[in-house]
């Protein structure tokens, strides 16, 4: 009859957990190292154009639109140098563009004002839909901006203008933030996705 | 006599009574002590391993990393499109850097004309910097040369959201006279549309 021995301790021995803890107090540094609190992402753009020339006149009627989307301080201004862009847009060329002396020249282009201090990326998606439908072969757009804009309202700018989204117009800020991207298939719908800079020196 | 042998039996029970509690005592110390022991270390290795995880979730293997800091602060985007490896350029509000070099400095938001072509403050062209993107422009196509590829100029800019129109288009001017003709903006991820 075996008996188990008195005082004998039946306690198992706990793990020497400090070469572990030495290994993980090493791994920690080199890892936050490579660690990014910030996902970064790149956003495409084509090599600037300095200097807007003039169109050459030409008889052939599909010109290039030339479509100029103008961040201005008042807000969005397109414009289209091989169309009308207001009758594109279908809109009364005075109301599109009210000068601020009635004397002087009205501002070439449609105008779409600030919303009190924030650019109205809403208004700017449903016009650049309706040009889009009217020209869908067009794909390419120049970007420009007044000297002093930052570099944060070109990026909102430009997420603005590269995808279709499910709707063709929205109404409210919300929905429009809400909104996805249209896909076909597993492919996104493009909208204006060819941006180039352009710099009028 | 048997009062003094009884005094020794008596100290002797004391004795081994006393020895018998120092011991006990001795023994609960050790295995109080080596219990708080085994609590600290094992609160401290589930910490240690909590750190351990979240850093390797967030570990990056993108070829651009941006050290966000007072005066770099990138812009959100609603883009999905991952960097890659090509040279860079990063405008800060206080400074324009190439290769972890500092090239020019910039005081609200502009260059100093000292620094532009020709010491014009009209040009585009930031001097130190194209010279800065020529040498940049060589070593790749160097090595593009020996990994038998095609130059693809490819430059990613990683600027701050506050500085102006102007002095991006003077950096994109400069880079495209260094012959970088395509550019990538640097933004963060998860940016919501239209704020």
């Amino acid at each position: 009859m075996a008996r188990k021995k008195k005082g004998v301790s039946t306690d198992v021995e706990d793990l020497n957990l400090v070469p572990i803890m030495n290994l993980v107090v090493c791994l920690i540094p080199i890892i936050l190292y490579g660690t990014v609190m910030v996902k970064v992402g790149v956003v495409n753009v084509n090599a600037p154009k300095f200097g807007m020339g003039k169109a050459t006149p030409s008889d052939d009627e599909e010109k290039p639109l030339n479509l100029t989307l103008g961040i201005e301080e008042t807000g969005f201004r397109l414009k289209a140098g091989g169309a009308d862009i207001n009758q594109l847009l279908g809109v009364d060329p005075a109301a599109a563009a009210p000068a601020a002396d009635p004397a002087a020249m009205p501002a070439p282009g449609v105008l779409i004002p600030k919303k009190g201090d924030t650019y109205d990326y809403v208004e700017l998606y449903n016009k650049l839909v309706v040009i889009k439908k009217a020209k869908p072969d067009e794909s390419i757009i120049n970007l420009t901006a007044d000297s002093k804009i930052h570099f944060e309202h070109i990026i909102k700018s430009m997420d603005a203008i590269r995808y279709q989204l499910e709707q063709d117009s929205y109404s409210e800020m919300d929905a429009y933030k809400e909104g996805k991207i249209r896909k076909d298939g597993n492919k996104r719908e493009l909208l204006w996705p060819d941006v180039v800079f352009a710099v009028a020196q | 006599m048997a009062e003094k042998e009884k005094t020794r039996e008596e100290i002797v029970a004391e004795w081994v009574q006393a020895e018998g509690q120092r011991l006990r005592a001795e023994r609960k110390g050790r295995r109080d002590l080596k219990d708080t022991e085994g609590v600290t270390i094992n609160s401290l290795m589930d910490a240690m391993t909590i750190i351990l995880i979240f850093l390797l979730m967030n570990y990056s293997l993108d070829p651009i990393k941006v050290d966000t800091s007072e005066d770099l602060q990138i812009p959100a985007s609603t883009t999905e499109i991952s960097p890659s490896a090509t040279a860079s350029v990063v405008v800060t509000a206080k400074e324009i850097v190439v290769a972890d070099k500092s090239i020019v400095e910039v005081k609200d938001g502009t260059v100093g004309k000292h620094d532009k072509q020709s010491g014009d403050e009209n040009s585009l062209q930031i001097q130190p910097l194209f010279d800065a993107l020529t040498e940049q422009a060589t070593a790749q196509k160097e090595m593009a040369r020996l990994r038998g590829a095609k130059f693809d100029g490819v430059l990613t800019v990683i600027a701050d959201k506050r500085i102006p129109y102007r002095l991006l288009t003077e950096v994109l001017y400069t880079a495209g006279q260094a012959e970088f003709a395509k550019f990538k903006f640097a933004v963060a991820k998860g940016g919501r549309r239209g704020t």
